[in-house]
């Protein structure tokens, strides 16, 4: 168990694994934080692997933290796909939307060029 | 975007490829509104912020936008866009374009080597029309918040912080803006001096910038017994003095504490001052050339010699010695008048 946040050490999830989020967000639903961002557990700087989908977490006091599981998982199957582990993806956001009961969920593609 | 009806998932695909208002939009935020709108914060790369209206199923972009602090490039333009909303108030945290390494502040990125802060002045006259910028009636707060924002703004490698306004400020008579003080010693010393003596004993303050007002009958600007006795000798100070803008020629027209602009100047000098802001002949254009770009240059200082400030790629500044004719001469480069003997009493100087 946690009981404080420790800056410049890693953080280790419920079962002890290192914490995936990266470019992070948290999300306050119904009693329980969610923490989602990049999961980066298989991205080493030399593969072309940039991402492996985007990690929740879930907490009830910020510090301790439940492996919810990929929520967007890679696309390993087509190349082309925004999802590809290839493809530079960063940050996803997601916000309800209360008109159409659906959760919305923006992802930031950078090209290979840079733009 | 991807859209799901559990905020675990799972999600599908809505829609790939936008350029958001044909921008190239580097790092992000979203954001509903209480009334259901929704709002999308983002870097127009190496440009400016944007904040551009949702559509209602929040999968795109309306075409009406907003745009925020616009700057010439990285390392300036921010990113990285953080909203939230507390109490009421819509916050952004930002981040400047330093390409993954952690932001110096915004003075240190700009070159600006002098940050006029912290305002150190003990706020005890509710008259006084500039209570909010200081810490408030309390000398024994101001003192360590003030030590604590001097630390910060000079971990910057090449920022000085420059606190203000010495002495006593904020307690004109009447409420009114640079009247006179009329204050005893000890209050002067254990009240409004202590948040200076702090910064300067715990942090090393750096600059300090008098006040426009007298205290006790003697204008602060041109006064020895508080600008050398008391804060070089008693207080240990030893670092540049800044005016406030104007002070200088106020000296002469507003305060009638020197006969003319000339012994106006010279009296700071032999106080340990340097120049700075609004002074046409000096570094009034000197800071408007270096707002545009560059390190500021500050001409003048320091005691007890009358010295010049040059600009040094190194660290900014480096000083040598003046004759009092070339001391003149930089004040009034078209003037012939002679600088007065420091020896010369004005009217009210001591």
């Amino acid at each position: 168990m946690y009981r404080s946040i420790r800056p410049g050490q890693i953080w280790l999830d419920t079962e002890g694994k290192r914490i995936q989020a990266h470019g992070g967000s948290v999300m306050y639903e119904r009693g329980k934080y969610y923490w989602y961002g990049e999961n980066k557990e298989r991205t080493d700087g030399k593969s072309e692997i940039w991402h492996w989908g985007v990690r929740c977490y879930s907490s009830e006091d910020l510090y301790n933290w439940k492996d919810e599981g990929l929520i967007i998982p890679p696309d390993l199957s087509d190349k082309s796909s925004p999802l590809h582990p290839a493809s530079m993806m960063d940050r996803p956001h997601i916000l309800y939307n209360a008109r159409t009961k659906k959760y919305v969920c923006w992802l930031k593609i950078m090209h290979r060029d840079g733009t | 975007m991807l859209a799901a009806d559990n905020l675990l998932g799972p999600y599908a695909i809505v829609r790939t490829g936008l350029r958001p208002l044909g921008m190239s939009a580097g790092d992000f935020d979203l954001c509903a509104a209480p009334d259901g709108k929704g709002y999308y914060f983002f870097e127009w790369v190496h440009s400016e912020t944007i904040i551009a209206d949702l559509t209602d199923d929040y999968c795109g972009v309306t075409g009406y936008y907003s745009t925020h602090f616009p700057q010439a490039g990285p390392p300036y333009v921010r990113e990285a866009t953080a909203h939230f909303v507390r109490k009421g108030k819509h916050y952004l945290i930002t981040s400047g374009t330093t390409g993954y390494f952690s932001n110096p502040s915004q003075a240190a990125a700009c070159g600006i080597s002098h940050v006029f802060a912290p305002v150190l002045d003990v706020a005890r006259e509710p008259r006084f029309g500039r209570m909010n910028e200081s810490y408030g009636e309390d000398e024994t707060l101001a003192a360590p918040l003030g030590t604590a924002l001097t630390k910060g703004l000079q971990s910057n490698a090449g920022v000085e912080a420059v606190a203000k306004h010495f002495l006593a400020f904020h307690q004109g008579a009447g409420g009114l803006h640079g009247a006179d003080v009329s204050v005893g010693e000890r209050e002067l010393l254990e009240v409004y001096a202590k948040p200076f003596a702090a910064a300067i004993a715990l942090a090393g303050l750096k600059g300090v910038m008098p006040c426009y007002n007298f205290v006790n009958g003697e204008l602060v600007s041109f006064s020895k017994r508080y600008l050398t006795d008391l804060l070089r000798a008693q207080l240990g100070f030893d670092g540049l003095a800044v005016s406030d803008y104007c002070a200088i020629m106020n000296g002469v027209t507003v305060n009638r504490a020197a006969e003319n602009a000339c012994e106006a100047g010279w009296r700071p000098c032999l106080r340990g001052w340097m120049w700075s802001s609004s002074f046409p002949t000096d570094s009034g254009t000197n800071s408007k050339k270096n707002s545009r770009g560059g390190r500021r240059t500050l001409p003048f200082s320091t005691p007890p010699y009358c010295a010049c400030l040059k600009p040094n790629s190194a660290r900014g500044c480096s000083s040598i010695r003046l004759q009092r004719k070339e001391l003149c001469a930089c004040f009034f480069p078209n003037r012939r008048e002679s600088f007065p003997s420091d020896r010369r009493q004005s009217r009210s100087c001591y």
